[in-house]
């Protein structure tokens, strides 16, 4: 496992769509142990590969709860369901959050590291990482859809 | 992506780490802080709640046994944090109001998915909120259970410390426990004199003067990294309590002497006599950590220091020491002198107060037959507790008549003042009266 540096706004691969992984190998197994470690250092709940600097569809999302880490290879919503309204922020925008409106409730069917497909439900602060991540791979970030950014002394506490 | 920290969030989480896990508190807030991108002000209040409820985390728990239906055993470990969480804002800390601790606590509650226990949390807190008397003390009567809560220190080492002492410089001492450390470090006179390292600290904004007491000490005013600092890197200093560069300037070491450190990880004092050897001599230096090693290697290369030796030797083993001119037995303790550091220190199920005295005596004895005619030994702890302090020097006297007790005080200026009374060659430094870590030193002679 290594860590892997975290491309900042600005950088254009941020701006890309990713292409759909179709080699399940070592290497894509080495790419997903490295992004856990890096996501774990920078203690986010998610990231996307185009954030540590490759072009395809893959991302990990772990908001801390008892379902850990969540592997994601070429992601897709295919349902979504209601709205929530709340702050978000990105591994490439530090220290900035903004009010991103996401739905509820989403289903995202994707495959696993050995390319076995599989679906998975979240709802709340996952069903928003889920997007959020899987925007990156579009190269959306969350301030193309920010509602508004918060200032900073509204960032002390939530 | 990233969600918002929340410093009281942050504070409770590095807080169950701690006691779940049993990690040291520094290491563990440190850690949260890195992972968190909490500024400046925020990990300061995340910092002083961490700290502030490890340290009164006995007398929180009383308060909270005054205000609460259901017993303090019975509470899950998680509430009972949150309660002291909030507890601790509303009773030691100023500016804070009490719908803010009340509220956070019960949103802590909710994050964590203890909604049985957010109406609990909120009641406790209320009541609290409402009572004149928010810190209620046990009667006096009961000195033990009363000093005890009163400064949140289990009542074994309040016992300990009125047998040993007295009751009234137990007081003392729990009382100098609370609040912040002095930071010292040792100007490294290898490549600066003082004065010039207080100007360079000057010019990266850190204000430091002289200790009265000894030479090249310095008192930093700083809550920053120390670590960060350009002096710091370039090596003109090391961190050091007083109380252990008192230690390295009674064990006097002269020119080309051979010194040995057997307990000797993590350098400190090992530097501060390398420093005062000049480059001249050797410095041995051993301990039975292979990894603590590093951190002696990476100190001296800082440092600039090239006359120590470091290897890896069990204190207790048959292994051989290089004959010496000095010996310092730093040996491993209760670490009762170090507990307004690490506060947690003084809720470790074991101490080894019984343990320790024994291990203490062969360390001393083991070291003791590799020093040369003539020669000098320290004998030192950072703790208050006289079994491992004078208690192993008396019983290695008497079986050692080689041996002969020096004059630790002869070394000391008047300002630097004892609190007991201690035979010849015996010294406790109490943090009371002399703004040091609690420590104990003691010097003989090889005849």
């Amino acid at each position: 496992m290594a860590l892997r540096d975290i491309v900042k706004e600005g950088d254009r691969i941020l701006t890309k769509k990713c292409r759909p992984v179709e080699k399940f190998d070592q290497k894509l197994a080495t790419l997903l142990d490295d992004m856990a470690e890096t996501l774990k250092l920078a203690n986010g709940v998610g990231l996307a590969a185009p954030q540590v600097g490759i072009l395809r569809r893959v991302c990990i999302v772990d908001i801390g709860d008892e379902e850990g880490l969540i592997e994601l290879v070429n992601p897709e919503i295919i349902e979504s369901e209601g709205t929530q309204s709340g702050a978000e922020g990105c591994l490439s925008c530090p220290n900035e959050y903004g009010i991103v409106e996401r739905p509820m409730n989403v289903t995202v069917k994707a495959q696993n590291r050995n390319g076995e497909v599989f679906t998975i439900k979240g709802k709340e602060l996952k069903a928003r990482a889920f997007c959020h991540e899987i925007d990156h791979l579009n190269g959306i970030i969350f301030k193309q859809k920010v509602e508004r950014m918060l200032r900073p002394d509204e960032i002390e506490d939530d | 992506m990233i969600i918002m920290q929340n410093s009281r969030y942050l504070a409770f989480k590095a807080l169950y780490k701690i006691e779940s896990e049993n990690a040291y508190s520094n290491l563990t807030l440190d850690s949260f802080l890195k992972n968190s991108d909490l500024d400046a002000r925020n990990a300061a209040f995340v910092s002083s709640l961490f700290y502030g409820v490890l340290e009164k985390k006995l007398s929180l728990d009383y308060i909270i046994s005054c205000f609460s239906s259901m017993r303090l055993k019975k509470i899950e470990l998680k509430t009972l944090i949150i309660l002291r969480l909030g507890v601790y804002q509303m009773v030691f800390m100023d500016k804070i109001p009490d719908s803010a601790a009340v509220n956070e606590s019960v949103k802590i509650c909710k994050k964590e998915k203890l909604y049985q226990s957010s109406g609990f949390v909120n009641g406790v807190l209320r009541s609290i909120a409402r009572s004149e008397e928010r810190f209620p003390l046990p009667d006096k009567g009961n000195v033990e259970e009363y000093l005890s809560v009163k400064y949140s220190c289990p009542k074994n080492i309040v016992s300990l410390w009125i047998n040993d002492y007295s009751k009234e410089i137990a007081e003392e001492i729990l009382n100098s426990l609370f609040g912040r450390s002095p930071v010292y470090v040792r100007v490294n006179t290898l490549k600066v004199t003082c004065d010039e390292l207080i100007e360079m600290l000057k010019s990266e904004g850190i204000e430091a003067k002289a200790a009265p007491y000894p030479e090249n000490a310095l008192e930093l005013n700083y809550v920053g990294s120390i670590s960060e600092t350009n002096c710091f890197k370039k090596g003109l200093f090391h961190v050091q309590d007083l109380s252990s560069q008192i230690c390295c300037k009674v064990l006097s070491p002269w020119k080309n002497d051979i010194v040995s450190d057997v307990c000797s990880a993590p350098g400190g004092k090992a530097f501060n006599i390398a420093q005062r050897l000049n480059g001249t001599g050797t410095v041995f230096c051993s301990d039975i950590h292979e990894h603590k090693l590093r951190l002696i290697e990476n100190g001296a290369k800082r440092l600039g220091i090239d006359n120590i030796k470091v290897y890896k030797r069990d204190a207790l083993s048959i292994e051989p020491l290089e004959m010496s001119d000095r010996i310092l037995c730093d040996v491993p303790c209760s670490g009762l002198g170090v507990i307004r550091r690490k506060p947690e220190i003084r809720y470790k199920n074991d101490l080894g107060l019984d343990t320790l005295p024994n291990i203490q005596y062969k360390i001393l004895e083991n070291s003791a037959q590799y020093l040369k005619s003539g020669g000098m030994l320290v004998y030192s702890t950072c703790t208050l507790h006289r079994a491992e302090n004078g208690g192993v020097v008396d019983k290695f006297l008497v079986a050692h008549e080689e041996f002969e007790p020096v004059s630790v005080s002869d070394f000391l200026p008047e300002s630097i003042c004892s609190v007991i009374e201690e035979p010849c060659g015996q010294f406790t430094l109490f943090p009371q009266a002399n703004n040091t870590d609690g420590f104990f030193i003691s010097l003989m002679r090889k005849r």
